[in-house]
């Protein structure tokens, strides 16, 4: 019972933050494809002055264990020479039925989504948002109070793309089958103190909403 | 330690952070050098000055106050500073004894060829046998008083057991009961930090502590120059004091030939800047309780600043990240420093901060905290955005596209 009223209330919430938004689709689906959007998709940061190979397994998790589409699977590694830096994983694949369909590439390294966000427990955020399409969300290190790459890989039936890499922090994040709205923030805010102790917000928050608004994730 | 009467008085204070003044004997005071070696005694009269050092720590109005005692001879004879409590002793051959006013000897240094190294006090009576010594002994008008190397020669000899001047004429300390305890020679002794007993006993709780730098006790760390905090300064850097000109006191007691450059910096110990910045990351926590999103790497340096400096430290009040490194890059109380002497100089007691200005956005500023470097990075506290570490390598501070463009600072 208490499940229940907490899950109408997230929904509740979650409608009354997107209820009226437009947003914009950060990507579109062509037949079984998953079209994205380069406005959507910066590029990760690679420090290419040292050998990054071979790269240092650190996980493997089935994401999907089995479905129409195959057997999803999570695999993440360290750069060679990376043990030393900061995040879990510099490298992040994705396998299909055991054969790689994408791999994405940091040298900042990700965190644990969950060492920035205290709802979560996990090192990112896996959501089922339908049948066949999926969410996976990771947060890049966060270095100098800058806003680190929030990055939203799309399954999608056969298929797993980057659909949404851009540098903003997750304000919060709220998630369950068939429900993702995230708060972003695309700036620093910084406080200034005073000799008396008052803190003052010099910059204001430039926030942004990113959700799931049924068939497709949108940004506003 | 030789303890007398003090009146010609010459004060020297520094406006900030704290205040010293000097007190020089007012008396005539002599040294000799005495030494044996291959058999071959030689004893060679040499100069020796004393020095009242008082300093006022302005964040808690504390006051401590010690003996410097100097002896020995300069190959340049035209340098006086060598008997300067901060002076030159590039070309100095000698001693210096820290000691309490009460006559606890506190530290030793011998210098010579440019290099100072400790030396560990130890009674001449002890000492005297068919093997090589050194040392030296101290005299003024009408006292012959020795000290330094040798015991203190009033009759009473130091127990490293009850820290006290008693006599041992029962064979054992008159206050304690303990046996005598032979300092010198080929042992080491080390001594508890906190009440100064010999280690072995000492009772104070947690101590004998273990050094923040190397972990152990007793410290295996090099020797840290007192002046510029570099371990393995060989006493060049006083040769370049390097005054601060805008922390400039006034005479308040009438001109001497002592070193006008009186001050040890800013330096405090490496456990004052740990505290500092465990301090400083507490508060930033304690007054966001939102967690830790918010950058705050401003606050927390500031904070960490105060800790060290005191509440009147403002000069880092009002700023953002930026504008602080900004600061530090045009300040005269501000030095640059390379990063690899910013661990160092962090675990030496300098106050010791890196940043980075974003020219497009809010910068980053963190305290190199003390510690050991990991994998070539300094340690730092941090309370940016995502943060509030108190040390962590500074590879976790700054991305590898921005590690280039950090400066490193010390607060002099």
């Amino acid at each position: 019972m208490k499940k229940s009223v907490l899950f109408l209330t997230i929904c509740l919430l979650c409608s009354i933050c997107t209820f009226g938004q437009t947003g914009e689709v950060i990507y579109s689906i062509s037949g079984n494809d998953i079209v994205t959007k380069s406005k959507f998709i910066d590029s990760f940061y690679i420090d290419n002055s040292t050998s990054l190979t071979p790269y240092v397994h650190k996980e493997t998790v089935t994401l999907i264990p089995s479905c129409s589409y195959g057997v999803f699977t999570l695999r993440l590694s360290k750069f060679n020479g990376y043990e030393g830096e900061p995040g879990i994983c510099n490298v992040i694949e994705i396998l299909r039925n055991g054969t790689q369909i994408l791999q994405l590439a940091n040298s900042n390294g990700f965190a644990k989504i969950s060492s920035y966000i205290n709802t979560e427990s996990n090192d990112y955020v896996f959501v089922a948002l339908s049948n066949d399409t999926y969410a996976l969300i990771f947060t890049e290190w966060i270095y100098s109070s800058q806003p680190s790459m929030t990055t939203i890989i799309l399954i999608h039936k056969e298929q797993a793309k980057l659909v949404y890499n851009k540098p903003m922090f997750i304000n919060s994040i709220t998630h369950q089958t068939g429900l993702l709205n995230m708060i972003l923030q695309s700036n620093t805010s910084e406080y200034v103190g005073d000799s008396a102790g008052n803190s003052i917000l010099t910059t204001s928050p430039d926030i942004h909403t990113l959700w799931w608004d049924g068939s497709v994730l949108k940004f506003q | 330690m030789l303890l007398n009467s003090l009146s010609k008085k010459s004060l020297q204070f520094q406006q900030y952070p704290e205040k010293y003044f000097v007190l020089n004997a007012g008396f005539k005071l002599g040294g000799m050098f005495h030494s044996r070696a291959n058999g071959e005694v030689k004893n060679t009269k040499v100069t020796a000055s004393m020095r009242l050092i008082v300093e006022k720590f302005n964040d808690s109005d504390s006051v401590r106050y010690f003996l410097v005692t100097i002896v020995g001879y300069d190959k340049d004879e035209k340098n006086v500073a060598p008997f300067s409590y901060m002076g030159s002793r590039k070309n100095f051959e000698g001693y210096m004894v820290i000691s309490s006013v009460e006559g606890e000897p506190l530290w030793a240094y011998y210098y010579k060829d440019e290099t100072r190294r400790y030396a560990h006090l130890h009674s001449s009576v002890k000492e005297k046998g068919d093997s090589d010594y050194m040392g030296f002994s101290l005299y003024s008008q009408g006292i012959a008083t020795k000290s330094g190397s040798y015991s203190t020669g009033e009759g009473d000899e130091w127990c490293y057991s009850c820290h006290q001047y008693v006599n041992f004429n029962s064979g054992v300390c008159s206050n304690c009961g303990a046996n005598p305890i032979e300092i010198g020679g080929d042992d080491e002794y080390f001594f508890c930090p906190k009440c100064g007993l010999i280690i072995q006993n000492c009772t104070c709780p947690n101590l004998p502590s273990l050094c923040p730098v190397c972990g152990g006790y007793p410290c295996t760390c090099p020797v840290a120059c007192p002046y510029c905090g570099d371990p393995y300064c060989n006493g060049e850097c006083q040769n370049n004091p390097n005054p601060d000109p805008g922390n400039g006191g006034g005479d308040n007691g009438g001109g001497n030939d002592d070193n006008s450059n009186e001050n040890n910096g800013n330096e405090n110990d490496a456990t004052t800047i740990a505290n500092a910045a465990l301090t400083a990351v507490n508060t930033v926590i304690n007054s966001d309780p939102s967690g830790t999103k918010r950058a705050r790497c401003n606050e927390g340096v500031k904070n960490a600043f105060k800790a060290v400096y005191g509440n009147s430290a403002t000069e880092l009040d009002n700023k953002n990240a930026n504008t602080i490194v900004q600061h530090w890059r045009n300040s005269s109380k501000w030095e640059s420093i390379s990063k690899s002497q910013a661990q160092s100089y962090a675990n030496n007691g300098w106050f010791v901060v890196a940043g980075w200005i974003n020219p497009n956005g809010s910068g980053h500023v963190v305290v190199i905290v003390p510690g050991t470097e990991i994998n070539g990075w300094p340690v730092c506290m941090d309370t940016g955005a995502g943060m509030r570490t108190t040390s962590q390598g500074l590879n976790y501070s700054f991305g590898r596209d921005k590690r280039n463009d950090v400066g490193y600072f010390r607060y002099k």
